[in-house]
């Protein structure tokens, strides 16, 4: 099997020369040279145009969010009951505290890379809104629960301390008191709540998809919009600077012509 | 330049917009109301009987007046309504992003972003 594969020697070298001769013949040597290197402004415009990418498509994704969150809205106002009428702003919470805070970072500390207008903006969940405060209802009452656990671990650790040394009952009785007591987690109100305590199912659901734009998209779309802006003041001022450098070109080849046709004459 | 701790300051995000979008971003844990005796709240319903000079005064509120708005979020047939001022808002923070409303779809051509980067490729 190998050796019907395996060309036979003597045919080998009159195949060789005819595979280096329709390599040579081209002669590729102009389109071989090195390219130029992409200028300031040529890789300013690349970026740029990922960004742009990023930001349609980002876009995109919100409309699909929005379009969803509105039609559950609807939904939830055609079924609503329970005294309700309307989900809106009749219900809205006067006292009403951000559940999700935006959180804003300079990118480009540090790293020299960055320009200076590149900034990163993020939503950070506060003490829970929607989904967020669910959890952390139950997280609070998980932590509500090891607390409690906490301290009657403690008291007996207390009491076994106390049993190991020789100080007393007067240590054992008072260091449950001092331990630090953990603070009651902080329960925001969730704002389903301001319309009842059963909110129809579609109401949740536009919820969760204001949740997910509020979080995931809003937040990078921002800062896509700052970067793209930022970009576009390099790229205008990169501009700026290729026509100065052209025009002084321009300016350095007249005067030397000038003084050429001074030397003749 | 502003510094670090100007952005700190900057976290909330208010809205410009009609009952239904207000109502989905609210349900979303972004309303905050300040607390007395100013009351001010960082979102503007907007209605058939709101007047444009009630949107551009909270527009101003929210852009210049307030330190703690982080983004601003606006319905596009809203942005129209004060096109002028959207469209020559430079400034990096607050961030200004126009939003679909369920009444009027997202059209590129009138996106303040989009109109930046024709403008950049001289269109």
């Amino acid at each position: 099997m190998t050796t019907s594969t395996q060309p036979p020697p003597s045919q080998a070298p009159p195949q060789e020369p005819p595979q280096s001769s329709s390599q040579e013949p081209p002669q590729d040597i102009p389109q071989q040279k090195p390219q130029q290197p992409p200028s300031e402004i040529d890789t300013l415009l690349a970026h740029y145009l990922t960004l742009l990418h990023e930001y349609s498509t980002l876009r995109a994704s919100l409309n699909t969010a929005q379009a969803s969150m509105y039609h559950d809205i609807a939904r939830a106002n055609f079924c609503a009951g329970g005294g309700v009428r309307y989900y809106g702003r009749d219900y809205y919470d006067g006292r009403m505290k951000a559940g999700r805070r935006v959180r804003v970072s300079l990118e480009g500390e540090g790293q020299g890379g960055k320009g200076e207008g590149d900034h990163g903006v993020e939503i950070e969940d506060g003490e829970g809104a929607g989904k967020g405060e669910e959890k952390g209802e139950e997280k609070g009452s998980v932590q509500k629960g090891a607390a409690e656990a906490g301290e009657k671990v403690s008291a007996e650790g207390g009491n076994k301390d106390g049993e190991g040394q020789d100080t007393g009952e007067e240590t054992t009785t008072t260091t449950p008191s001092q331990a630090p007591k953990p603070n009651p987690p902080k329960r925001k109100p969730n704002p389903l709540t301001w319309f009842g305590l059963l909110t129809p199912p579609p109401l949740r659901n536009a919820q969760s998809h204001a949740v997910h734009a509020v979080t995931d998209l809003i937040p990078r779309l921002a800062t896509l919009s700052t970067e793209m802006a930022s970009v576009e003041l390099a790229v205008r001022r990169a501009r700026k600077r290729r026509a100065k450098a052209l025009k002084a070109g321009k300016n350095r080849v007249v005067a030397i012509m000038e003084g050429t046709k001074r030397v003749t004459e | 330049m502003a510094s670090q701790a100007d952005f700190r300051d900057r976290q909330f995000l208010a809205v410009i917009g009609d009952e239904d979008s207000i109502t989905g971003l609210l349900l979303a844990g972004i309303g905050h109301v300040t607390p007395p005796p100013d009351n001010q709240k960082n979102f503007l319903v907007v209605d058939a009987k709101t007047d444009n000079t009630a949107i551009e005064a909270a527009f101003e509120r929210f852009t210049n007046e307030r330190k703690d708005i982080g983004i601003v979020l606006i319905n596009q047939h809203i942005a129209d309504r004060i096109r002028h001022r959207i469209d020559t808002y430079t400034q990096a923070f607050p961030t200004v992003l126009e939003i679909p409303s369920k009444d009027h779809p997202y059209d590129p051509e009138k996106d303040s972003v989009l109109r930046r980067v024709r403008r950049l490729f001289g269109e």
